[in-house]
């Protein structure tokens, strides 16, 4: 049996979140716009399950959110596109989630706005900052290693 | 806008500014040699020059350099921490501040802030193109003016505590600001203000473009806005009618935002007063409240009256059982037991204290964690 690791992944723009997966197949189930998914093959035993979301905070993404966010072991966020959008999105995720959120931050020049991460978000102590680079094919299984680890020694 | 113009060797000391502070009203420009650097300053006369060099000799050597070319441009500058004993002599040669890296990146926000500051004490207040009453000029109308005359500004608009911008570049409107809203929103919103005042001035236009969209299908959404929201307010009572939360409601069983929202009714209040406190999206107010009227959430003042009388009658009827309750209820110990802490210590004041849908993780399988590691880590 396949053993999946499911991760909830919120994006501003799932066109960002396209070329963010783009070695992998990201699968549009029935044509919902907010919602995508890819699965990353580790091992033949051994699959991770990405959930890809628009952090819009419309009733459908909500409840999906509900589903996803407390099961997981922790979310990640892209940090892309507009940074009041991410403000927000976390101003509302707060309040209702309290699973670790891990900002995936790509190495300078970006034009995102860290000001708002870095005093309010990561002010929680379950929530990472994991600078990546965006040219490296192999970044994905590079995140993954850094976030369990530091999911892991946090938990240790 | 303010031009700084960065020296520094390397192009990732430039990035501290370039990629950290671009909300800013600064323009950045790099150079990694003084040499190239000092033909273009005398052209573009920036506001200030950075001098970045961690090596104070070469730093000293730099400045040694800029004063022998009389630009009259002040300049700062940035060395390392260990250098901080001997830079009395960047003090003796004209720096207006020196300072050591690495900083924190708020202190340095401080920092450059107060310089754009100083810049613009020292050119004295902006001009003000225009002033006025919303009354008279609504925010259509001033788009329109600005659009046909070609005009670079800051539109600000005020209406009690809220308060919003608008830039304008050459008549386009190029970003807007109002309560952490998205541009074009912050549009709309502003848009339908009818009281308050307007302050055009011109000089300080951030020229990072934020909205995509031409100033006609911006007054058509604002349109959109406005109709939409008239019609509400037809639906609903008249502004000055006082309305109030029912007083059957459970505060405690509503989300968030939601018990913020009908607390502010809890004493009676109308539509009016809500209006002029509510700092975000009216029709998305309005259109809860329609809701909550539909729910009995809200109510008109003679149907809370008659809640009330029949709330207190209630209460008044279940006195009589607790007493009933009290004459034959078993005393409770003074001192709890161990197991009756044990089993209500979800009472805990910090567990009530927590939103109600608060969704809490459970994640538990930290073994499949470490499992998955191992392997991504071994197909590394």
């Amino acid at each position: 049996m396949i053993e999946l690791l499911e991760i909830p992944v919120f994006t501003t723009d799932l066109t960002y979140a396209e070329k963010f997966f783009n070695e992998y197949d990201l699968h549009n189930p029935e044509g919902n716009n907010d919602y995508r998914y890819c699965i990353m093959e580790i091992n033949r035993d051994k699959n991770v399950l990405f959930h890809v979301l628009n952090l819009k905070e419309n009733m459908v993404n909500v409840r999906l959110f509900d589903r996803l966010v407390p099961r997981a072991p922790f979310c990640m966020i892209l940090l892309e596109g507009e940074t009041f959008l991410v403000n927000n999105f976390y101003e509302f995720y707060k309040e209702k989630y309290d699973s670790a959120l891990m900002c995936l931050a790509p190495q300078p020049p970006n034009d995102f706005d860290l000001t708002y991460v870095n005093n309010v978000i990561l002010a929680e102590e379950a929530n990472r900052i994991v600078p990546f680079e965006p040219a490296d094919s192999d970044r994905h299984k590079k995140i993954l290693i850094d976030v369990l680890h530091q999911v892991l020694d946090k938990e240790d | 806008m303010k031009d700084i113009y960065v020296i520094s060797p390397r192009e990732e000391q430039f990035n501290l500014f370039y990629a950290n502070f671009r909300h800013l009203p600064i323009h950045f420009s790099w150079s990694n040699d003084l040499g190239s650097a000092l033909k273009y300053l005398e052209l573009e006369q920036p506001s200030f020059v950075f001098l970045v060099n961690e090596d104070l000799k070469i730093l000293l050597e730099w400045i040694e350099r800029y004063q022998n070319f009389n630009l009259d441009i002040p300049f700062l500058c940035f060395t390392s921490f260990s250098c901080r004993m001997d830079c009395n002599d960047l003090w003796k040669n004209g720096a207006i501040d020196v300072i050591f890296l690495p900083i924190n990146k708020k202190e340095l926000e401080y920092i450059l802030s107060a310089l754009v500051r100083s810049v613009e004490i020292q050119k004295g207040p902006e001009i003000d193109l225009a002033e006025g009453r919303l009354d008279d000029f609504n925010l259509i109308h001033l788009i329109q003016t600005f659009e046909t005359g070609k005009k670079s500004a800051v539109l600000v608009l005020e209406d009690g505590i809220k308060k919003g911008e608008i830039e304008f570049n050459n008549g386009a409107i190029v970003n807007a600001s109002y309560s952490n809203r998205d541009p074009l929103e912050a549009i709309t919103i502003m848009s339908a203000w009818r009281q308050g005042t307007f302050r055009a001035r011109q000089g300080s236009v951030g020229h990072k473009k934020r909205i995509e969209l031409a100033n006609q299908q911006i007054i058509m959404e604002c349109l959109n806005y406005i109709s939409s929201q008239e019609k509400l307010l037809n639906q609903l009572p008249a502004t000055d009618e006082v309305l109030y939360a029912s007083p059957s409601l459970n505060f405690e069983e509503l989300s968030p935002r939601d018990r913020n929202q009908l607390l502010a009714f809890k004493d009676g209040n109308n539509l009016k007063e809500i209006s002029q406190m509510f700092t975000g999206n009216l029709n998305q107010l309005l259109k809860k409240i329609e809701s909550w009227l539909d729910k009995n959430w809200l109510v008109k003042r003679e149907d809370y009256e008659a809640l009330k009388k029949k709330l207190s009658e209630e209460v008044e009827v279940s006195g009589l059982k607790k007493v009933m309750q009290k004459m034959f209820k078993k005393d409770k110990p003074e001192n709890e037991s161990e197991e009756f802490r044990a089993r209500y210590s979800f009472l805990d004041k910090a567990d009530l204290a927590q939103p109600v849908q608060m969704r809490h993780n459970e994640f538990k399988n930290y073994q499949q964690l470490k499992a998955f590691l191992e392997v991504l880590e071994e197909t590394q």
